[in-house]
């Protein structure tokens, strides 16, 4: 066996969408991908670049604006103030719970933006992720999430790299602005774009859905992240003293009991070992591409759980239902030991049921315990260590007369010109006089004015194109580009195998030298793509007419439980290919075919309660000395394909007709 | 970003759907359809009950989930055999003797083949032991286990690697020329075919029967094939028993109600202690069933009386008990209105039947397949989208009681 070709697939992800034929790392769709967020990156930079040139030039008019905005309010006397009035008047302390949410979350908002940049996250969000999410919503849901999916599909390179800047700008912006209405508006933005993802990406945390867990995530991760949103978006007042954390306990309390009382519920499968959702779940995590250590170490709980599913079941409940009761009470004495307990309780679940949330398949959010954690102890935080409360916690901006009488408003003199337009800006205790010609940037803000340009260029650069995207009708002409089937050479030869074929003779790919090869993966059984690729294998046959003699075409059969010689027989006899001869569908003992598969970077999956095997869907070609190419093929049911296959005139557009062209091509090689 | 959700949302268009109702008008009594066998049932073997019911919605995204319960552990659990996509529905052959079964997909889109899948433990494991190359007959008799003796030579001795007990082989009755009877090992191609359609019509059999279509398949617990047909010829109901290389008609006797009707066989099966068969026939007046039980399989039938149920009503799902009851559920549709009726009758393994229908009390709204207990009660399964419940009526008792829900992750949109 060669070794194995990292090429792109498309995986027929069974009960995954609607699926656009463009395999999750097409070429195409890759190299746009990334070159998409090179010129963002160019832009960024160069907008970072400008951005100290900018305040520079604009801080004069800046002040002058604020000055105006002072004497308008002085003269309608109103309540609203300029950030830098009050940032002056605040104080520089952040509230340490604040602090511990801002920049907890600022962390995962920049992890979750990182994972975004994966290759396959243009084409696989939508239908690998957000899709099967909604399964088992109610209608309504599902069909919301599908559309947007559909619009992440039809837009798949704008969509990705617009999510990718959008979450990384909110990962710095909530992890470089402090203090003041920009660290605020931070927030808002962190929870807007949450309560996007919740809904068109989490299909609301499945709480709509039957099977709700707290073990399994529910009710979403993306829900915490907009909490935390609302929480750092709150005036300052707010988090003097322990109010605000000790109602942040009780909420996760309420909250905890609730799951609680979910999990315990009769009847939902939770309290079953064997056979159990909690050990199903865990199976299935486990099952996925992972260090073989975690792997191990999940099966090892999965098997626990199997003869002590109850018992885990009750450890779960009662230590939701203690912890919930204890953040309720708000009482330190009993917050800080379920702290405890929750902090192993979530490390415990992250850990051995969530399977650290991001491993494997196109997951970017640590799922739900890490999130959940970090609200929990900023609330204890908060609660225990309160910031104090200072004179500027009066009513903001002196909205009373009275607090007005006690000189909380500023002198103009004092504004700081940098203040509106940066969202780092220094304590306002050293702000410039107004009408100064000094510059307004000292060198120390430069890193923050330069991330600051940066975090405003990445939202534009994502909002923009999302914008765009769900108000375009036509699908994005790249698709276009990615299902033509414009073949990719790779280079390399293909990986050998050795199978036997429909009548039980052996093959390998050695025997097959001198000829071109339309390679492809069929299930035998399968109900709806892979007849019809074989039918475009045997029409692109058609085509080739003398040329016919020179190409072999080669299925390998692609079912982990229906591989034997009489199913790739059978199949071969329903497709009426027997008389080809140049049909071969081969197959082999599962390990065998495992290799083949992990080689040609197959992905095999049997999915349960009545679907069929999903598979990847791709087709080689390989031509007479062994070289690899590849076609991505488009999707045989897709009616432009129907209708371009009984076209003479567009019969070299269709699926068959990319494929005889490749062949042609390949054959002239020398 | 809040705009582009704005935006989002304001695109929905949410798709209006509601539930369609169908009646039966009234017909002519030539014009009346022949019974469809329904796919829905229950049935027992000698460790495990089971169900199989529809789930999801129509067409694609209509999923035929098979369920278990062990008699060690007594939870339901899915056990639907994993693979291939079963829109098309799922046969599944079993006896009340031994502990495995035989599940079979009855082709769907464009796969023509039936795949076939066994299990000994109550379906937790599955094996692929053999792929049917003519689809099976849509129907709940088109699988059967043979347990004893030999067809025709093909189907003899324990086939290698089988764990299913004594089960020596298949019967299978596809849709290949018109219908056609097959049988094989469990495992291996060499599945040869016993009759077709033509080969019926043209027996002795055939000339008394007019068979105008096949319908199920059976095995007595000697190993003689019986078969199952929709006679053209009134009165006369089709259970052939296949002797040497012939068939022979089988059939019970029948009563003076269904003399001029045609008579539909909507089930024949394996039951403890012989072989039982479901025979239903619409008069202008009322629907007709009949259950006839024979020990020896195919001579000797005892039967119930008939029992007169509304015209229009539907068989929707059968049940084999496993103390030998057959339990049916029927959908009434009159008047665009929908009403469940639940009926059960008992056969006794010891002789005749105790031949009384009973009625059970009105199943739950939605149910989907009615199976009968071991202590003499019934259960009622009703399926809506993702979740299935269960519903227990003790014996003696005549109120359903919820015991179980289940919920199901089904693959929507997999088969397209």
């Amino acid at each position: 066996m060669g070794s194995g070709i990292a090429v792109g697939h498309m995986v027929a992800m069974t009960g995954m969408g609607d699926g656009t034929g463009v395999s999750l790392r097409n070429p195409t769709i890759v190299s746009a991908f990334h070159h998409q967020l090179w010129i963002g990156l160019v832009v960024v930079l160069v907008v970072a670049a400008f951005t100290p040139l900018a305040v520079n030039v604009a801080a004069p008019y800046w002040t002058r604006a604020q000055r105006w905005v002072l004497s308008a309010s002085r003269r309608l006397t109103v309540s609203w103030r300029p950030a830098a009035i009050q940032g002056s008047t605040t104080g520089d302390d952040e509230a340490l719970g604040r602090r511990v949410l801002r920049i907890g979350f600022g962390l995962i908002w920049l992890a979750d933006g990182l994972l975004q940049l994966q290759p396959a996250m243009p084409m696989g969000l939508a239908d690998q992720v957000t899709v099967p999410s909604a399964f088992g919503s109610p209608a309504w849901l599902q069909h919301l999430v599908r559309t947007g999916a559909g619009i992440w599909n039809d837009h798949p390179v704008e969509a990705a790299a617009a999510a990718a800047w959008i979450q990384i700008a909110i990962g710095i912006w909530l992890l470089t602005a402090r203090r003041g209405r920009i660290s605020r508006l931070g927030g808002v933005v962190g929870f807007g774009w949450a309560a996007v993802v919740w809904v068109f990406g989490e299909a609301m945390g499945g709480v709509l859905a039957p099977g709700l867990s707290w073990a399994f995530g529910a009710p979403g991760a993306v829900l915490f992240y907009a909490a935390a949103g609302v929480l750092i978006a709150l005036p300052p007042r707010l988090w003097r003293g322990d109010r605000l954390g000790r109602m942040l306990l009780m909420v996760m309390g309420a909250f905890l009991m609730g799951m609680a009382l979910l999990q315990a519920w009769p009847g939902r499968g939770f309290w079953r070992g064997r056979g159990g959702d909690i050990s199903q779940m865990v199976s299935a995590m486990a099952s996925g591409a992972q260090p073989r250590a975690l792997s191990s170490m999940l099966q090892a709980f999965a098997g626990f759980d199997q003869a002590h599913g109850f018992v885990v079941n009750l450890v779960l409940v009662s230590a939701l239902a203690v912890v919930g009761i204890a953040f309720v009470s708000g009482r330190p004495g009993a917050v800080r030991p379920a702290l405890w307990g929750f902090i192993v309780l979530c490390l415990a679940d992250w850990l051995l049921v969530q399977d650290l949330g991001v491993l494997g398949g196109l997951g970017t959010d640590p799922n739900s315990a890490l999130p959940q954690l970090l609200l929990v102890i900023s609330g204890y935080v908060a609660m225990v260590l309160p910031a104090l409360p200072t004179p500027a916690d009066a009513p903001l901006a002196s909205t009373s007369p009275g607090a007005r009488a006690l000189g909380k408003t500023p002198s103009p003199a004092t504004v700081p010109a940098l203040a509106m337009t940066s969202p780092t800006a220094p304590p306002t205790t050293s702000g410039v006089p107004i009408g100064t010609s000094r510059p307004a940037l000292r060198p120390r803000q430069l890193p923050r004015v330069l991330l600051a340009g940066a975090t405003v260029c990445m939202l534009a650069l994502g909002v923009v194109p999302m914008t765009t995207a769900a108000l375009a009708s036509t699908p994005d002409s790249v698709l276009a580009a990615a299902v033509d089937g414009t073949p990719s050479v790779l280079s390399g030869q293909a990986p050998s195998f050795s199978l036997v074929d429909q009548e039980g003779h052996d093959v390998s790919l050695h025997d097959l030298r001198g000829k071109a090869l339309l390679l492809t993966f069929l299930d035998p059984v399968c109900t709806s793509t892979c007849p019809l690729i074989a039918q475009q294998l045997r029409e692109a046959s058609n085509l080739l007419g003398h040329d016919a003699s020179r190409v072999e075409l080669v299925a390998i059969a692609s079912n982990p439980i229906f591989h034997s010689v009489a199913d790739v027989e059978a199949f071969t006899r329903q497709e009426q290919l027997g008389n080809l001869p140049n049909w071969l569908f081969l197959t082999g003992s599962l390990g065998t075919l495992e290799s083949v598969w992990k080689a040609y970077g197959i992905e095999v999956t049997v999915t349960p309660a009545g679907a069929m095997v999903s598979h990847s869907v791709v087709v080689y070609v390989v031509g007479p000395h062994g070289n690899l190419r590849w076609v991505d093929p488009e999707n045989p049911t897709d009616p432009f394909v129907a209708a371009a296959a009984s076209s003479p005139t567009a019969q070299d557009l269709s699926f068959s007709g990319v494929l005889a062209g490749n062949v042609r091509s390949v054959l002239s090689e020398r | 970003m809040l705009a582009t959700a704005t935006l989002l949302l304001v695109s929905i268009v949410l798709a209006a759907c509601g539930p369609s109702t169908s009646s039966l008008p009234g017909k002519p009594r030539d014009a009346i359809p022949s019974d469809v066998a329904p796919l829905a049932s229950s049935f027992a073997t000698s460790t495990a009950s089971w169900v199989d019911l529809p789930m999801g919605t129509s067409g694609l995204n209509r999923f035929w989930e098979l369920f278990s319960r062990s008699s060690g552990t007594g939870t339901w659990a899915l056990v639907t055999p994993p693979g291939v996509a079963d829109n098309g529905g799922l046969v599944v052959a079993s006896t009340p003797e031994v502990p495995g079964v035989v599940a079979g997909f009855i082709p769907s889109q464009y796969l023509s083949s039936s795949p076939l899948e066994s299990s000994a433990d109550a379906g937790r494991n599955w094996e692929h032991p053999a792929m049917l190359a003519g689809g099976l007959v849509p129907g709940p008799s088109s699988l059967s286990l043979i347990t004893a003796g030999s067809v025709l030579g093909v189907a003899t001795g324990r086939a290698p690697g089988s764990s299913l007990g004594t089960v020596n082989g298949v019967a299978a009755l596809t849709t290949a020329h018109g219908g056609q009877v097959v049988a094989g090992p469990l495992t291996g191609a060499t599945w040869r075919g016993i009759s077709d359609l033509a080969d019926v019509k043209a027996s002795a059999a055939g000339e008394r029967c007019r068979p105008s279509r096949l319908t199920g398949i059976s095995s007595t617990q000697t190993g003689t094939l019986l078969l199952a047909a929709t006679c053209a010829r009134a009165g006369v109901i089709g259970v052939l028993r296949l002797s040497g290389s012939t068939w022979q008609l089988a059939s019970p006797a029948v009563p003076a109600t269904g003399t001029g009707h045609r008579l539909d066989v909507l089930r024949l099966a394996r039951v403890p202690g012989g072989t039982a068969a479901l025979v239903s026939w619409q008069t202008s007046r009322s629907r007709k069933l009949m259950v006839a039980w024979s020990e020896a399989g195919g001579s000797g039938w005892s039967q119930t009386a008939p029992l007169g149920v509304p015209a229009g009503s539907v068989v929707d799902a059968i049940g084999l008990g496993p103390s030998g009851t057959f339990e049916v559920l029927l959908t009434r549709s009159a008047n665009k209105r929908r009403s469940d009726i639940s009926l059960e009758v008992a056969t006794e393994a010891t002789g005749a039947l105790r031949g009384t229908w009973t009625d059970l009390p009105p199943p739950p709204p939605g149910s989907v397949a009615v199976a009968g207990t071991s202590r003499g009660g019934a259960l009622a399964f009703t399926a809506s989208g993702t979740s299935v419940e269960v519903f227990a009526l003790p014996d003696g008792e005549s109120r359903w009681r919820l015991s179980t829900h289940m919920h199901v992750k089904l693959p929507y949109t997999s088969s397209t």
